[in-house]
């Protein structure tokens, strides 16, 4: 082992809950494990086509505490996200619910592409792998076409592509 | 330092230049599975990015669909190339206006 004090950045103890992705003269910088996880998930759930996150059982039971009032909200972005993270690389396993009709090829490449981006972005590590697990696949219901506001009754295919076409063509505030 | 276009932009100009092509009424995102780009925040409907270049989904409304095609693909390909993508295009007729239809049966 080494001093105290070395700045050896390899001798640090490892599981733990931090990392370091960045060390000076005047010091080290540790971003832990949980904020990759959860730029991971704002990321992955910025993806049009992902319904949810999460397996099984760790979905249902993220869906009952945000329901909860006072429930526990904070975890709830990084769920279906686990990260391995290096002291320069991470590598992030997700796990997704898309939706039914949607190319879940294009939803994973999509997904991929920007969780790299943002994570590596937003901290400086190299992303290595994003591993993908699509767990269900959400098949619109009702209920879902009510809370968008009921415009569109799916009178044909081409009217709704229409709609969505108009709302994707609107100008986004960034 | 290398120039990096947003896979939405890329999306939309090409999906833009499709439209102008006359003879091009819209795009569709196809009968099956959802044909489109998908990005942070939104998606672009009728037109899929590949690895090789697009996808392009077209409703006509004007002969020859040969024709059409061929501007289409040549339109979306100068796009592509543009934003140093790939730039092989394959486009398909999902549909015809049916007034387009009427036109040439009456003539």
């Amino acid at each position: 082992m080494s001093a105290p004090g070395t700045g050896d950045l390899a001798e640090q103890p490892r599981g733990g809950q931090s990392t370091v992705s960045r060390s000076t003269e005047q010091g080290t910088t540790r971003i832990a494990e949980s904020v990759v996880a959860k730029i991971a998930g704002l990321a992955a759930r910025d993806i049009p086509g992902v319904y949810a996150m999460g397996a099984g059982m760790a979905r249902r039971v993220g869906q009952l505490k945000a329901i909860i009032p006072g429930g526990d909200s904070s975890g709830s972005a990084a769920q279906g996200v686990s990260v391995q993270v290096g002291e320069r690389e991470a590598a992030i396993d997700l796990d997704l619910v898309t939706w039914y009709g949607v190319s879940i090829m294009d939803i994973s490449d999509a997904v991929r592409r920007h969780v790299v981006g943002q994570v590596e972005e937003m901290t400086g590590l190299r992303v290595v792998e994003v591993n993908i697990q699509v767990d269900d696949i959400h098949v619109e219901t009702p209920e879902d076409r009510q809370s968008r506001g009921g415009q569109e009754q799916r009178a044909s295919v081409d009217s709704q592509d229409q709609q969505r076409q108009h709302d994707d063509e609107r100008p986004r505030v960034r | 330092m290398s120039v990096v276009v947003r896979r939405q932009d890329i999306a939309t100009a090409a999906a833009g230049a499709a439209l102008d092509v006359p003879g091009v009424a819209r795009l569709s995102a196809g009968s099956g599975v959802e044909v489109s780009t998908l990005y942070p925040g939104g998606r672009t409907l009728g037109i899929r990015l590949t690895d090789v270049g697009a996808q392009v989904h077209i409703v006509a409304d004007q002969f020859d669909l040969n024709a059409v095609a061929d501007q289409v693909r040549t339109a979306v390909a100068r796009v592509l190339a543009a934003a140093g993508q790939p730039s092989t295009v394959d486009v398909v007729v999902e549909d015809v206006e049916p007034a387009a239809l009427n036109r040439r049966t009456a003539n």
